[in-house]
């Protein structure tokens, strides 16, 4: 029995081990106050893993989320902003398409985009004259990607609920009763809550800065 | 009792579970086989390559078009412009664009090419090719023309996939697309069948331990009624019964149980009362003895008393002589009193021979020739076994009994019978006998006469039961009394022998 347990321990170990590594991860996080906006430069890693790859090589759009959040030492919150990075690969022109606050890009090859994914910078991430020049800010982020769009999740469970009901005459479909199961939209209640993300990383956290030394 | 209650529920959810843990199983089993199948290498792989099929086989539609757009240069450095015959390439749309991407001429007139301008680059060379907003329908490609063809820069180009190719592509795309989903929904997948799968399970596993509860309680509330009741009889509550709620096996035990408990309740009154009969017996033989003995010594005592006297005092001697009259009847009466006690004590045996009680009843009533005693008579009444003098002297105590109650009521002798019974009552018209009386008219030594000694009826009901039978009483005051002696026709003469005491029998 103690032999099992270990087991146990060490298998869930393992996989938290393996989904720690293919999470994705804030390498770094600079934040530092210009001429009048913040500037924000963020370098980020394993935003793709082998999974996501195929979802967005197979043409379903993907988001990379990011979560802001400025801080007030010790540990106030000020600001709350969130970006999101649109990827979706065009099978018909072989190409990746990048949408990012309205701004698009076209690039030819997987490698270009996971280079500009995994280099944020943004120069007018904040105007300054919303903050205070007194306190010492700090910046956190954490990353989101979500592989399948709500959209997509839907249509996917539509489909799954469709196909429950016309593929299958399985028994519990339709009774003398009047009672209907249809066992497929059970099936697709308990599969999860929409807009899934697929990774999350870890809060980082940018060095402290004070807005009043740049001003 | 609970724990033969917690017993079957637990069978219950035994039964109910055992078979669906190898249904869970094979549940999971198959849940991991069809995700298996729709997630292993060789189906990906399979995915993949078709897809890359899909892109070789766009390809070459592509490089058929960029053949054909390169025949068209070739063409237009050779003709007019205007001369050119669009007909030949009918499946095709072209459009001569200038550097900004505005449309100079188009192949049919006027038709429009709606590509991405966008990806136009000036500074590519020529005989460049540039993919302007294809889709799943229509690929749109743009060729750099040569410098010598200003001011048109690019020859755009729309043609539609043929339709069985935009069908493959559609399903590959499809199956493709569907793969990365139930890839990466693979653990969501597994938990929402599981779910799903408890989510039916639950309310059926519900049920049954409902089901389970409610037989536990149908099978076993019986069972602890009838526990309570064999307490409640040894606490010596006899009037207790149980509710008999069914007519199973269960309903069957119950329905024993109270006959069970009322056949007891009989034994026990009768071994009451005969053990009270018999201390009444005792005593009553005790006193005959201690009484009897003495009665002849003094009765001689007495009489010697009044012949053996010298004297010649007439008016002493009239005296002595009515004293010892008195002593002497005294004496006769005590005698009496001891025979009755004799009698009590020692009833002779029965000696029961086949009779009629029709011919009784006759017999008894000629006895009382000053106040007759009316018969009704049951012509049917079959004939019996009993003891002849006995039951004679049953009747007259009967009789007197009411005679003595009252001096005008009617004396009915009455026969009848049923299917299973004979029966002889003696009715009166008198003043009756108290409800509060009825109980112990029977007791030995029970009498409301000042002149009786109250065992007249205690012989009655001695008899009638050693004859096997039952004596009853119904009396309302002020309206009479009816004393009724039930026989039961299944009485034997083996059974008769074996209880060596007297009974009845149809014959």
């Amino acid at each position: 029995m103690r032999r099992q347990i270990n087991l146990k321990i060490l298998l869930f170990l393992l996989l938290v081990t393996e989904a720690t590594a293919q999470a994705p991860r804030v390498v770094s996080l600079v934040a530092e106050a210009g001429e009048q906006h913040l500037a924000v430069s963020a370098r980020l890693a394993h935003l793709f893993s082998p999974k996501i790859v195929n979802t967005i090589r197979s043409g379903m759009p993907a988001v990379i989320r990011l979560d802001f959040r400025l801080v007030a030492e010790p540990d106030r919150e000020v600001q709350r902003l969130t970006r999101a990075l649109h990827l979706s690969y065009d099978l018909w022109n072989e190409r990746y398409h990048l949408r990012f606050d309205h701004r698009e890009q076209l690039v030819m090859s997987f490698a270009e985009l996971e280079k500009i994914c995994s280099a944020f910078e943004e120069q007018q991430f904040l105007p300054l004259d919303r903050l205070s020049s007194q306190p010492t800010y700090r910046l956190r982020l954490q990353i989101t990607v979500i592989p399948i769009s709500a959209k997509q999740d839907q249509q996917f469970r539509d489909w799954l609920e469709n196909s429950g009901a016309t593929e299958e005459s399985a028994p519990g479909e339709e009774r003398a009763s009047g009672f209907r199961l249809n066992l497929s939209k059970l099936l697709s209640f308990f599969l999860g809550k929409k807009d899934q993300p697929f990774g999350v990383s870890e809060w980082a956290m940018s060095p402290p800065f004070r807005l009043g030394e740049a001003r | 009792m609970k724990r033969l209650r917690t017993k079957f529920i637990l069978i219950f959810i035994l039964l109910t579970l055992l078979p669906a843990l190898p249904v869970a199983y094979l549940v999971r089993y198959f849940v991991e086989r069809s995700l298996g199948i729709a997630l292993q290498k060789p189906m990906t792989e399979g995915l993949t390559s078709a897809l890359d099929l899909l892109s070789l086989q766009m390809n070459a539609e592509r490089q058929k078009l960029v053949a054909q757009l390169h025949n068209f240069i070739r063409n237009l450095d050779a003709t007019e412009l205007t001369k050119w015959n669009w007909n030949k390439y009918e499946p095709i749309t072209v459009a001569l664009v200038d550097s900004s991407g505005e449309t100079l001429q188009s192949w049919p007139k006027l038709a429009a090419i709606n590509f991405e301008k966008s990806v136009l680059q000036n500074l590519l060379p020529g005989d460049s090719l540039v993919n302007v907003g294809s889709d799943s329908v229509t690929m749109r490609l743009a060729l750099r023309l040569p410098q010598r063809m200003q001011p048109a820069a690019w020859l755009v180009a729309e043609q539609n996939f043929s339709e069985k190719l935009q069908h493959h592509a559609h399903t590959i795309i499809n199956a493709a697309q569907t793969r990365q989903y139930l890839d990466l929904k693979e653990f969501e997948l597994r938990r929402g069948m599981l779910l799903a799968f408890l989510a039916v399970y639950a309310p059926m596993l519900l049920f049954s331990l409902g089901m389970g509860w409610y037989f536990a309680r149908r099978i076993t509330s019986p069972l602890a009624e009838l526990a309570r009741g064999v307490q409640q009889l040894a606490a010596g509550r006899w009037e207790h019964r149980v509710t008999v709620r069914s007519q199973d096996e269960i309903g069957q035990l119950g329905t024993a149980f109270n006959q069970m408990v009322g056949d007891l309740r009989r034994q026990q009154e009768q071994v009451i009362a005969l053990e009270k009969m018999a201390a009444w017996r005792e005593i009553a033989r005790v006193l005959a003895h201690e009484i009897k003995n003495p009665l002849t010594p003094m009765q001689l005592m007495v009489r010697q008393i009044q012949d053996e006297y010298p004297g010649t005092d007439e008016a002493y001697r009239q005296t002595l002589r009515e004293c010892c009259r008195i002593i002497d009847e005294e004496i006769e009466k005590l005698r009496q009193l001891v025979r009755e006690f004799s009698d009590f004590a020692r009833m002779p045996e029965l000696h029961p021979a086949p009779g009629q009680f029709n011919e009784l009843a006759t017999e008894v009533a000629k006895l009382y020739s000053q106040r007759p005693v009316e018969l009704q008579l049951d012509p049917a009444l079959p004939q019996c076994n009993f003891d002849w003098d006995a039951m004679r002297r049953v009747l007259i105590n009967l009789i007197e009994n009411a005679m003595q109650a009252s001096a005008t009521a009617t004396i009915t002798l009455r026969t009848f019978h049923s299917p299973n019974e004979i029966a002889i009552a003696v009715e009166d018209t008198g003043p009756g006998i108290p409800s509060e009386n009825l109980s112990r008219i029977f007791e030995p030594y029970f009498s409301t006469k000042k002149s009786g000694i109250g065992l007249g009826l205690a012989i009655v009901k001695r008899i009638v039961e050693e004859h096997g039978g039952t004596i009853s009483v119904q009396s309302e005051v002020g309206r009479g009394s009816r004393f009724i002696c039930k026989f039961s026709d299944a009485l034997t003469i083996a059974d008769l022998n074996k209880n060596t005491m007297g009974g009845f029998y149809v014959t």
